[in-house]
């Protein structure tokens, strides 16, 4: 567990592609059996890219509308870190890139790191880590563009995965309140999502790949197994009882799944976002995608929230903190037109 | 028949949609597939606190040997 200091969201940010992905059109040859599918995921239709965009642009235009809100200028952010299992490239980091497409300074620090579901609360992790030690602003982008991975007749992970970019800006304040987060890794379990060698492979661009398969029963008993008593972790190490909390936001990972933990948790319903459907599951980014989903429907009253993140890894962890000083966009739509 | 018997059976007939299942039932068949599966996990989860091994799930025969599997 990492507790941690002086450090405030400044705002969240999220794109979705315009290309909107119907998983009963997509599927219509047998109604009964996806009717059945998207009452168990929740997905009906879900956001996919074209072949050309990348989930830097996906990143990349929520960082540009985030920074925009906020007034905050490319050039006083000391670091960048980028959260994705699609990046642009093998190699270079992609985080390179977007520093570059930014307008950052050249003395920055600006990485990778190759996480999916957890990708958000490990990503924040380690960015107020970097606040909390001294840098003045980060900002963090999760994104994943799974589509580009899904064998297109396959119905487990068709129907459910979308694609996102999220941006998130933290900034150091001496008064800020305390962060709390909690983590864990199970590399038993990481064949249950995994891209498998000598798969067909898909054109996804500089990455020699193969299609994503993913052990729905395995990820579901480890979500049981973990998720709860990471809720019960979280709320031990901030001290906080389930009433203090405003808001859990949990990683999007499917409706059934989501239903089952906010019973097992006993969270109040009223508390817990489920904002899946028109999206998809956006992997990394699927977190702020909920957050901002939701703030475009309403605005968002939180203080105490908590985020929850696992999946492929397997790999998971959860944070507490202040989100009563935090812009929260209401979710964009990356228009390919607009930004050629 | 055992109360847990009875209600596993009941599960099985659920997440499959079928009716006319008994315990000696083979699970061999096309509605036993991976949403059922999970949904059946879940649903032990709700009603007996426990959470299965999918591989003991998988390698269940006959619908006793998923009642077998709860303590």
């Amino acid at each position: 567990m990492l507790v941690l200091e002086n450090v405030v969201v400044k705002g969240i940010a999220s794109s979705v592609p315009e290309n909107v992905e119907s998983n009963r059109e997509q599927f219509a040859f047998n109604d009964g059996d996806i009717e059945k599918i998207i009452a168990s995921t929740g997905v009906s239709e879900k956001r996919v890219t074209d072949y050309e965009t990348e989930t830097s642009d996906l990143c990349l235009h929520a960082a540009q509308c985030l920074l925009n809100e906020l007034g905050w200028r490319a050039d006083e952010i000391d670091a960048l870190i980028f959260v994705s299992q699609t990046p642009d490239y093998q190699l270079p980091a992609t985080s390179c890139v977007l520093q570059n497409k930014l307008g950052m300074r050249t003395d920055t620090l600006c990485l990778d790191i190759s996480l999916g579901c957890s990708g958000y609360v490990h990503g924040l992790q380690v960015a107020s880590s970097l606040v909390s030690n001294g840098l003045k602003k980060v900002i963090l982008l999760v994104g994943d563009t799974i589509s580009k991975l899904v064998a297109p007749s396959d119905r487990s992970t068709r129907v459910l995965f979308g694609d996102a970019g999220s941006a998130t800006c933290l900034e150091y304040e001496a008064a800020a309140k305390t962060s709390y987060f909690v983590s864990g890794t199970d590399g038993s379990g990481s064949q249950a999502i995994m891209i498998k060698p000598n798969m067909p492979t898909p054109k996804a661009r500089g990455v020699v790949s193969g299609n994503l398969v993913m052990d729905g029963a395995e990820v579901f008993a480890f979500t049981l197994k973990r998720i709860p008593n990471l809720v019960k972790k979280a709320l031990e190490i901030s001290g906080k009882e389930k009433d203090d909390i405003d808001l859990f936001v949990f990683h999007q990972a499917n409706e059934m799944m989501l239903k089952h933990l906010l019973k097992k948790c006993h969270i109040p319903p009223e508390k817990f976002i489920v904002e899946i459907d028109g999206v998809g599951n956006t992997s990394g980014a699927s977190i702020p995608v909920a957050i901002c989903s939701k703030q475009t429907k309403h605005d968002i009253a939180a203080k105490y929230t908590m985020l929850v993140g696992f999946g492929v890894g397997l790999s998971w962890g959860a944070v507490v903190l202040d989100f009563s000083g935090t812009l929260i966009l209401p979710l964009k739509i990356y228009r390919v037109a607009e930004n050629a | 028949m055992s109360e847990k018997n009875v209600k596993v059976l009941e599960i099985v007939c659920d997440v499959t949609e079928l009716e006319d299942l008994s315990l000696d039932s083979s699970l061999d068949i096309e509605e036993w597939d991976s949403l059922a599966i999970v949904s059946f996990l879940s649903e032990v989860d709700n009603n007996f606190e426990q959470v299965l091994s999918p591989t003991d799930v998988n390698n269940a025969k006959i619908v006793a040997d998923l009642a077998a599997l709860i303590s």
